[in-house]
């Protein structure tokens, strides 16, 4: 018999090595922990899914997400995409990542806090780009005119559906990229003073802006932003919350009043979507700063439903999802009753920077509701009427008004 | 299903090379082809199955009533009948929404159409049965009697898709007959992973920064940013669809087909009439052979034919005008060649032809990338500096130097350097009487690191960040 070039040797035996083992070797997890989503399923053989197509794409995409050493490849492919030039001195690199916003569909079951998130494409598909400058990841902020206006619309169409007395307040955070201190960068993005003081200039006066970037910019050589997730940090939420007791008249607790825990080896957002193997190296450390005062933490995954829970859930931190610790990630609708009886009832109706922030709000009202638009199922006036809230303040970080499928979730709240 | 696509590697492949070459004999092989065939165009649109099988059926007939009925009426009818038919599939599905449109624009009636997705590979496999049909009536090939043999030709998996538009005299003895030999699966090995490569390395690489760049924000370039979007959408397009075409080879030379070459360095040439020659060979010469010569060639109307070639060249593309407005875009640059710029250049040296070719592409893709045509006019302004905007910014820099290797590493693959140097290597070894062993070796790794890398990149694209948490 002839020999068979080593061409094809290298050839058929990767091909029907891994072909075999694909077929043969367990498929692994269902959910990926780095993607934070559920792997795809097969759907049902049936004659509409053959007919329509379906079954096979579906087949495609199973294929791929059980790939065998799928994790690995994956992170070969994300060095491989360093060699495609440089970074310069400092680094610099511009990664446009696509994934799944979870806008929509993203509906736990009642009770089960700790299920997966959904698989890709049920959520709309989001772009945008991550400045990687050494080994720090930062989002970057497109002012975006039409969706900061209806951004603050509905904000002014919230304040007017209040029963007298309610006072509004809006705290836009600023990112990290605002205050990255190398120029050279910084036509990349917008300016951020001025992106929220635009929505601030927008709001009818019976709302009161609270100018958290002022605080935050006075201490920016400190931790207060993840270098590799897009939050900030409990300290950066610090600072806003000083702002934001500043905007209130109350005094705000000193830092040295709360205890002080910490959780390394967090890699956050900016790595998970762009896999950089720079931000890899150095993993951040989540830093928890635990009230004193006495409180209890409810969430409710469905109306009328409370569930005992942990203010800083440290089932997140074994988690790949370290940021989860704050009020244990982003749920319908919490609850937290303190010790006080100064008869303060707020609601932050908010996004997941709030989670680092509210905790220090606890020294200073009787009830703190957390509302996360996305998945708050009730209609928002009428639940401000039912529980006698007496404060409502608007947690977002600036990217959120550049986000068109925001505002309209603030909306839906109030058409319900 | 698509080459480059996990489960063809990983399933579909493996499972064919056992089914076919544990197969006793051709017959089988014909059939086990077949069947891989209707199973890989099923994979994403099952029902248009039923339009390949009906074009592949009539024509099977076409042609045995054309050799029957040689030089009698029946055998033109037969002609006339094919050509209606396929063209009516081809019209009906691709461009029936277009003309609709474009009447009831022009005289303000509404025209009800349905719409559909477009099947597959259409515009591939019937243009491949028509010129059957025509070679059968030309005499230039025998009508297949066996209606499986011509159903192979017409499906083959390996060029169904995205080409090369196989002609059947071309494979006429392969599909009665095939030889295989090691020699000649090892050059199909080297052939589709050069093109596995092409596609998924290079293609799916420079489409990620063409997209970012000139997608919905094309009013806010800079004179570079246009410039780096527009050359990145010509590798992508490039390496696409000559990785493709590499792979059908490929495949072909593995199953004992031989197909002919697609793509010669088109990036290289120097003048349009050049690209051309070199561009998508297959509809090329398909164009030339049944309507360019057809309606007189260069000897009565030449202006008219080759306006008539350009128009249909760009139509085929896609149903829309900035494809037409591109095919004519090329006939007019390749008359004014033939008239006027060809011998002016013949004086100048070869790199300012060079140049000539690469802006003229490089315009011409810019109405190839928009259906719309103001977004067009947009980016051609940004990219001659009309808009007022500055010659680079920050985040063009960026995405330059993020970029570099990349770049170069592309345009060296536009051209046929590597090939030559291993050509001159193996020429040198022959020679001089060595042994080329060493170099075979060489090449075997080679094509083992395109395979692992494609592997890496493609599993790489599966992955999908839940961002939930991003706000």
């Amino acid at each position: 018999m002839k020999r068979i070039p080593l061409n094809i040797l290298l050839f058929l035996i990767p091909l029907f090595l891994l072909g075999a083992l694909n077929l043969a070797l367990p498929k692994g997890e269902a959910v990926s922990a780095v993607e934070q989503r559920r792997l795809k399923e097969l759907p049902p053989l049936t004659l509409t899914n053959i007919t329509s197509g379906a079954y096979f794409k579906a087949f495609d995409e199973f294929f791929a997400d059980r790939f065998i050493f799928r994790d690995r490849f994956i992170r070969w492919g994300s060095s491989l995409d360093q060699l495609r030039g440089f970074t310069g001195q400092d680094g610099a690199e511009l990664i446009v990542t696509h994934g799944d916003d979870g806008f929509q569909g993203y509906q736990p079951a009642q009770g089960q806090p700790d299920q997966a998130p959904p698989a890709p494409g049920e959520g709309l598909d989001s772009r945008s780009a991550i400045l990687v400058v050494n080994d720090r990841g930062m989002e970057l902020y497109n002012y975006a005119p039409a969706s900061t206006e209806r951004y603050a619309a509905a904000i002014n169409r919230f304040q007017t559906g209040l029963p007298d007395g309610v006072k509004t307040y809006v705290l836009l955070a600023p990112t990290q990229i605002a205050f990255h201190n190398n120029p050279r960068y910084a036509e990349l993005t917008s300016d951020q003073a001025d992106g929220i003081q635009a929505v601030y200039d927008l709001l009818d006066p019976g709302i009161t802006p609270v100018d958290a970037y002022q605080p935050i910019a006075a201490h920016t050589d400190q931790y207060l932003y993840f270098r590799t997730d897009h939050h900030w940090t409990a300290l950066g939420a610090y600072y806003a919350y000083t702002g934001f007791m500043q905007t209130t008249g109350d005094r705000p607790v000193d830092l040295a009043e709360f205890t002080v825990e910490e959780v390394p080896g967090f890699l956050g957002t900016t790595y998970s979507r762009t896999l950089n193997p720079r931000l890899e190296k150095v993993p951040d450390t989540v830093q928890i700063y635990r009230p004193k005062a006495e409180y209890q933490y409810d969430i409710f995954w469905s109306p009328g439903q409370p569930a005992r829970s942990e203010l800083f859930n440290m089932t997140h931190a074994q988690a790949k999802g370290k940021y989860g610790i704050f009020l244990g990630g982003d749920v319908p609708l919490g609850r937290i009753t303190t010790g006080l009886q100064n008869g303060r009832r707020i609601a932050v109706i908010k996004d997941s920077y709030a989670n680092a922030f509210i905790p220090f709000l606890v020294n200073h009202y009787e009830v703190i509701y957390v509302i996360d638009p996305r998945q708050f199922p009730e209609s928002i006036h009428s639940f401000v009427k039912e529980q006698r809230i007496n404060e409502v303040l608007f947690l977002n970080y600036i990217l959120v008004t550049s986000f068109d499928g925001y505002a309209p979730l603030l909306e839906a709240m109030m058409d319900r | 299903m698509v080459f480059s696509s996990l489960i063809f590697l990983y399933l579909f492949l493996p499972v064919s090379f056992l089914l076919y070459f544990l197969s006793p004999n051709q017959t089988y092989r014909n059939w086990v082809l077949i069947l891989l065939s209707l199973l890989f165009y099923a994979w994403g649109e099952p029902v248009w199955i039923s339009i390949l099988l009906i074009s592949a059926t009539v024509d099977y007939f076409h042609g045995l009533i054309v050799e029957r009925y040689r030089g009698a009426w029946q055998s033109k009818a037969a002609v006339v009948s094919s050509l209606v038919i396929n063209l009516g599939l081809l019209g009906f599905f691709k461009y029936a929404g277009f003309l609709a449109e474009n009447i009831s624009q022009l005289t303000g009636i509404t025209i009800p159409h349905g719409e559909y997705q477009l099947p597959i590979g259409i515009s591939f496999y019937t243009f491949q049965t028509i010129s059957y049909v025509i070679d059968v009536y030309r005499g230039e090939v025998e009508a297949q009697k066996s209606y499986p043999k011509l159903l192979l030709f017409v499906s083959l998996f390996h060029q169904l898709v995205a080409g090369p538009i196989v002609r059947y005299k071309d494979i006429a003895r392969e599909i009665e007959h095939r030889v295989h030999t090691l020699p000649l699966f090892s050059d199909g090995v080297s052939r589709f992973l050069t093109g596995l490569g092409k596609k998924v390395i290079l293609a799916n690489t420079a489409g990620g920064v063409a997209t970012t760049l000139l997608d919905g924000r094309v009013e806010s370039l800079p004179v570079l940013g246009a410039w780096l979007g527009i050359i990145m959408f010509a590798f992508q397009i490039y390496f696409d669809f000559a990785g493709y075409s590499d792979m059908a080879i490929g495949l072909g030379k593995m199953f004992g087909f031989t197909y002919k070459e697609n793509f010669h360095y088109p990036y290289t040439a120097t003048s349009a009439t050049d690209f051309w020659r070199r561009w998508h060979m297959s509809l090329g010469s398909f164009f030339r052979d049944y309507v360019y010569i057809p309606l007189g060639g260069n000897r009565r109307f030449p202006l008219r034919n080759l306006l008539v070639v350009w128009f249909l060249t760009g139509l085929w593309h896609g149903a829309s005008w900035n494809f037409v407005l591109w095919g004519l875009y090329y006939g007019l640059l390749i008359i004014i060649e033939k008239g006027l710029l060809l011998g002016l250049m013949k004086r100048l040296p070869a790199i300012v032809s060079h140049i000539y070719l690469v802006v003229a592409m490089l315009v011409g893709w810019v109405f190839f990338n928009f259906t719309d045509l103001t977004q067009a006019g947009r980016l051609l302004s940004a990219m001659f500096g009309l808009t007022g905007a500055p010659l680079v910014n920050a985040e063009i820099l960026v995405y330059l130097t993020n970029n570099a290797a990349f770049l170069v590493l592309a345009a060296v693959a536009s051209t046929p350097l590597l090939d030559s140097i291993y050509r001159r290597m193996e020429a040198w070894l022959v020679e001089r009487g060595r042994q080329t062993r060493g170099l075979s070796r060489m090449r075997a790794i080679w094509n083992l690191m395109l395979f692992a890398l494609s592997t890496t990149l493609l599993v790489g694209t599966s992955y999908n960040p839940f961002l939930y948490f991003r706000f």
